[in-house]
């Protein structure tokens, strides 16, 4: 008994918890949020791995998930501890031994779905279920704090984002925007799980931004299924907006459809939208808005000024006053990019005519994927460059102007890639003050990857390829230094944190976690007398 | 009788393993029936083509018109499949009556049949003289065993490809896209040169069968230039090389090289 109370004392000195200021202050040796900061910079301010040594890293373990087959999860670490999602389940994992500590799973979900990570605040992890529910679960141990439902499957919608955790807030979205359903973003108190507010993406019927849409308002899509960005500074959370529905048959929903496409500018206390900025009015492509909005501090035409940046599907890479949502430029990401020829200077995209999808199929470009998507891009302080992951493809775009029927996965069309002109990834390094190309490095593969990017204060630029592989270039050339092929199709993005002042990068492969190091030789561990006390 | 009771139970074995095969077909009627899969595909174009592309091409989902991509899959897999969608993957389920679903999978059936289930007219016999002699398909691919280098193995095409596949390979064969068997020249650091046919590459790695079937494995560090050939090696004039006729033929022994029976 006296040893059981000493252990207790030995173990339960109070740790530390996570702060929102912690997460403010970015990643150090921990990696705190999706992006590792508000900003959305994937940036992370570790040192150890350099363009020379580089070449040295090894994999140091590598943990296959039971039931895994498409990890998308931008991993989480704090204190040592990794935490991973997957499809309606929380995983906690030794980052030294890469062993499994808790696992968590909501088996009674009504719905299965891929997850992209988890957020952490106080001694609590937070994620979302399939079927919309936000499970709250002590980081120690995965017990439940509480779970609540904040939709439902029945209304055709489902979830997959990571939660933000801002302040004494936890902000979750929802998706299923390519069936009909209707978008928003709410807000919960952190402790104890009281939706605090609720933003719709879509406006009801009579209600500002209505009379944008003819038909199907109500299900009018939205979807919010990637997580945003927030200024601490101006108390301003970016969030961006998926598809209008049916994806690719407009003639129902005639007018811009606010607010899909759209960046939206919320204000974290009250929930109200500060701003909004639609990239793509009246959508017929399916190019949702979700890729990461960047917020960085950059000159444009000399003059600072405090922007967010946006690589869109559409093509087109954005820049806007972050405070005011002032469009202040787009520039052209990709090639191959045929349905306007550019964007104007109130931020609207100067259209070619007949660039819509029609019955018998009509080749547009960029493809149904996107020139960008939620694949994150990596903002580095030290090189000044953006680095963004880049699709180069057409495809075929087919519309039906059957009935929609919502909740049926019902698209109003479709579209695929020519055989004979398939997509192709480029990692391309932008320099924000001109919004221009500085390098570009082509990946092979079948345009199949999800994968995303993180950068270091080290000089390197880590992410997934195209064929199923984590390669390490130089940030500052776009050299490749590293490759190491883990045999699968990419879907999620590479982290970087420190533990015992070693560091490491981790990512999801589609069915397992693979950590990297820098080479060193394994010692030899000499077992200790084992036995179990009479 | 002994000897014919072995013969039974023999029987009885083969037959079971029969049964066990991974493409054993359903018994709903709606699988090879022309009005369901008109159905079908309607149902198809309205809830699967967002994802899949109207045609089964593939987009933001899988390509479901390449057999090798997602085969072997039973009709019954393919149904629960599309009934509750793929856990962990963006596969959603789908919301609606099991005989729509079943009209579903029999037009994705339809559009993946492999050539051997479909039982395509023509000379079989003046097919396999074609591929052996006058087509010169032999001079590249094999069959069994026999034949060249560097085309695909042929044995077991009627089991792997549709009809419609077999046909635009042998008509059309730029048309199959870039990623297979692309004809590539290589030009080494060191001085000399590897021409082959590329069968897998990455930025770091490429691997290269050559015209006397040599696997060469190639360390990309040591490549000075690579320089792929748009066409493909297949030669793009069997329309006007062979004759309709013999071009049916081709395509009905093509059709029935299988390593594994018809499934009944």
């Amino acid at each position: 008994m006296k040893l059981l109370a000493a252990l207790i004392l030995t173990l339960s000195p109070l740790s530390a918890q996570v702060r929102h200021e912690d997460i403010v202050q970015g990643p150090n040796h921990n990696w705190l949020t999706y992006a590792g900061d508000f900003q959305g910079k994937r940036h992370s301010p570790l040192k150890q791995i350099t363009p020379a040594n580089a070449g040295s890293l090894v994999a140091k373990w590598t943990n296959h998930i039971a039931g895994a087959n498409r990890l998308e999860a931008s991993p989480l670490v704090y204190d040592g501890v990794m935490y991973i999602t997957n499809t309606n389940e929380l995983i906690a994992l030794d980052t030294r031994s890469g062993r499994i500590i808790w696992r968590y799973k909501d088996t009674r979900s009504k719905k299965d779905a891929v997850n992209r990570g988890a957020a952490i605040l106080g001694d609590r992890v937070y994620f979302v279920t399939g079927d919309v529910h936000l499970v709250s679960l002590d980081r120690r141990t995965g017990a439940v704090a509480w779970t609540r439902q904040y939709g439902r499957v029945e209304d055709g919608l489902y979830a997959s984002a990571a939660p933000l955790a801002v302040k004494d807030k936890i902000i979750v979205g929802v998706a299923g925007g390519d069936s009909g359903m209707r978008g928003y973003i709410a807000a919960f108190s952190a402790d104890e799980g009281k939706e605090l507010w609720r933003l719709y993406t879509v406006p009801a019927k009579g209600e500002p931004g209505a009379e944008s849409w003819g038909g199907y308002i109500e299900w009018g899509g939205g979807g919010t299924w990637l997580s945003g960005t927030y200024d601490p500074a101006l108390n301003l959370l970016y969030w961006t907006t998926g598809n209008p529905w049916p994806d690719f048959y407009g003639g129902d929903r005639k007018g811009d459809n606010l607010y899909t496409c759209s960046l939206l500018a919320i204000d974290l206390d009250t929930g109200k939208m500060k701003w909004y900025f639609q990239f793509t009015p009246h959508d017929t492509h399916d190019w949702d808005a979700q890729s990461w909005p960047v917020l960085l501090d950059t000159e444009i035409n000399g003059k600072p000024r405090k922007v967010v940046m946006h690589p869109n599907r559409n093509g087109f890479l954005y820049t806007l006053d972050r405070a005011t949502g002032e469009f202040l430029r787009a520039t052209k990401m990709v090639d191959k990019l045929d349905w306007a020829t550019g964007i104007d200077a109130m931020g609207r995209p100067i259209l070619v005519p007949d660039k819509d999808p029609t019955p018998a199929g009509n080749y547009i470009c960029p493809g149904v994927r996107g020139a960008a998507n939620w694949m994150a891009p990596t903002y580095n302080p030290g090189t000044g460059l953006l680095y963004v992951m880049n699709l180069e493809q057409c495809d075929v775009y087919t519309s039906s102007a059957q009935e929609p029927e919502p909740k049926k996965n019902f698209a109003g069309g479709g579209a695929s890639p020519k055989k004979s002109d398939p997509g192709q990834f480029f990692l391309r390094a932008y320099d924000p003050k001109t919004g221009k190309r500085v390098w570009e490095y082509p990946l092979t593969g079948k345009a199949a990857s999800w994968s995303g990017l993180v950068s270091t204060a080290g000089g390197v630029v880590f992410f997934g390829d195209d064929d199923g592989q984590l390669v390490a270039l130089d940030a500052k050339t776009g050299q490749h230094l590293w490759h190491y092929l883990m045999g699968e199709n990419l879907t999620a993005a590479p982290i970087v944190y420190a533990v015992d002042g070693k560091q490491y990068v981790a990512i999801c492969s589609a069915t397992a976690v693979f950590n990297f190091g820098l080479f060193e030789p394994q010692k030899p561990v000499a077992l200790p007398a084992m036995r179990t006390a009479q | 009788m002994r000897k014919c009771a072995l013969f039974v139970a023999f029987a009885v074995v083969l037959a079971a393993q029969h049964e066990d095969k991974s493409e054993k077909k359903s018994k709903n009627p709606a699988i090879g029936n022309p009005e369901a899969i008109a159905a079908g595909q309607k149902l198809f174009f309205a809830s699967c083509a967002g994802c899949h592309g109207p045609t089964g091409d593939g987009g933001r989902g899988p390509n479901l018109r390449e057999r090798g991509a997602w085969h072997p899959m039973d009709d019954d897999t393919m149904f629960t499949i599309v009934k509750k969608g793929v856990p962990g993957a963006d596969m959603p389920a789908l919301n609606r009556a099991d005989n729509e679903i079943w009209q579903i999978v029999a037009f994705v059936r339809s559009l993946t049949a492999p050539a051997i289930e479909a039982k395509v007219p023509g000379d079989v016999e003046a097919g396999k003289q074609i591929f052996w002699s006058k087509g010169g398909c032999s001079g590249c691919h094999m069959i069994a065993g026999k034949g060249g280098f560097p085309g695909p193995d042929l044995t077991n095409i009627g089991g792997l490809r549709s009809v419609n596949e077999i046909r635009t390979s042998v008509l059309d064969p730029s048309e199959r896209g870039v990623f297979e068997s692309q004809p590539v020249r290589i030009t080494f650091r060191t001085g000399g040169t590897l021409e082959g046919v590329c069968v897998d590459r990455t930025n770091y790695a490429m691997q290269v069968i050559d015209k006397a079937g040599k696997i060469h494995r190639v360390d990309m560090g040591g490549v000075e230039a690579v320089v792929f050939s748009k066409t493909s090696l297949m030669p793009g004039d069997y329309k006007t090389r062979l004759s309709r006729d013999e071009l049916r033929d081709l395509l009905a022994y093509l059709s029935r090289q299988s390593v594994r029976p018809p499934a009944n």
